[in-house]
């Protein structure tokens, strides 16, 4: 599961954060669909199976952020 | 060596000559600000000299009768000592290098036994099985109140202060060194290894080194343990695609301890995935551990190399 903090960002935000829970211990690839940019915090999940990303948006519009971890 | 070796073997010298003789274990000791307080010889009398870092040794006093030196802690533990009599225990001073005059101690009957410390309450007496102690009022007869961890460090002990309560213990005859807590009444910290015989070995506790005495030359060592073994870098958890995995190495001695602090340098020599990190620092039990991780489309196998950076 990802959520993003704050849930709503806008346009002009100057960063948002977006955390996958997900299993403990696993590589993580993000992706971005979209206009901005999203930077990873951290490469794996942690012991508690979360990683966390920080999307810029470059405007207004939809983006759509993916993570792909090991099964 | 397992403590590495900073300089040396440097011959003890006097006036630029080789010294005819110099005494280790308990007939000599370390003063910080003065040096290796030693019964030696230049080929006639013995005397006591004071043996600098790099082995000039400049004599003291013309003291020749066996030292038989103990650490005096009431006295102050940086620079008190005592000397061990039959039947009298004296204050020896490290700066004239001269027995005082009165007895610190006295006793009738039995000879005191060997006495290698004397604490605000008791004696201590080491050798490579236990530390025994005996009452101020005794001194001859000694009873066991700790039990060395691990193998018999042998004999031929020489003794440094550390602290006020830790001691510092080399066995010469197995070149093993162990700290002691005079109040706790326990070893601290790991056995240290010289891996060779000695004549004794003081810790200099100002500046974290040891001096050992080898026959007629001085040796500096650093407290920081040679490394003389590397694993092969092992993962604690599988690795497989999409997964993270710790991998971790093991630096030790050639005694088998380990070495802590050195710097691991890690790469991936084959295959994909990353490193959490391209150089880390091993533990107190000598370990150095990096996270893997796998691509979640990865395939095949991959290489991690570790090697020190030494």
């Amino acid at each position: 599961m990802i959520t993003v903090y704050p849930s709503q960002v806008y346009a002009d935000s100057t960063g948002a954060l977006v955390v996958l829970n997900g299993p403990a211990n696993r590589a993580v690839t993000w992706s971005l669909t979209g206009a901005g940019s999203l930077t990873a915090l951290s490469a794996t999940t942690d012991a508690q199976g979360r990683a966390g990303a920080m999307f810029v948006p470059a405007g207004a519009g939809e983006v759509t952020i993916e993570a792909t971890y090991g099964a | 060596m397992a403590l590495e070796v900073l300089s040396g073997p440097s011959p003890v010298t006097l006036l630029g000559s080789p010294m005819a003789g110099v005494s280790g274990g308990n007939a000599a000791a370390w003063i910080q600000g003065l040096g290796l307080l030693a019964s030696g010889s230049d080929g006639g009398l013995g005397a006591m000299y004071a043996i600098e870092l790099d082995g000039t040794a400049h004599r003291r006093s013309d003291f020749n009768a066996t030292p038989n030196l103990a650490l005096n802690l009431p006295a102050g533990y940086q620079r008190g000592l005592a000397r061990i009599g039959t039947t009298s225990i004296f204050a020896f001073d490290w700066l004239t290098a001269q027995q005082g005059l009165t007895p610190l101690y006295s006793r009738t009957g039995a000879n005191y036994g060997q006495i290698h410390v004397i604490c605000a309450d008791r004696f201590l007496q080491f050798n490579g099985t236990t530390v025994s102690s005996s009452p101020l009022t005794d001194g001859a007869a000694f009873a066991p109140e700790y039990t060395w961890p691990g193998s018999d460090s042998g004999s031929n002990v020489s003794l440094s202060p550390v602290s006020d309560r830790i001691v510092c213990v080399c066995f010469g005859s197995s070149g093993q060194i162990r700290f002691y807590d005079v109040i706790a009444k326990a070893q601290v910290g790991p056995i240290r290894y010289l891996s060779e015989t000695c004549a004794g070995a003081w810790y200099v506790a100002k500046h974290g080194i040891f001096v050992e005495l080898i026959g007629l030359d001085l040796k500096i060592r650093a407290d920081a343990t040679r490394p003389a073994h590397l694993t092969n870098p092992a993962a604690l958890t599988a690795i497989a695609a999409g997964y993270a995995s710790t991998v971790e190495v093991v630096a030790t001695g050639d005694a088998g301890e380990p070495c802590i602090g050195e710097l691991i340098n890690w790469s991936i020599t084959a295959g994909a995935g990353a490193l959490s990190a391209s150089q880390t620092a091993t533990d107190e039990t000598g370990t150095a551990q990096v996270e893997y991780s796998a691509p979640v489309a990865a395939t095949g196998s991959v290489s991690i190399s570790a090697t020190l950076d030494f």
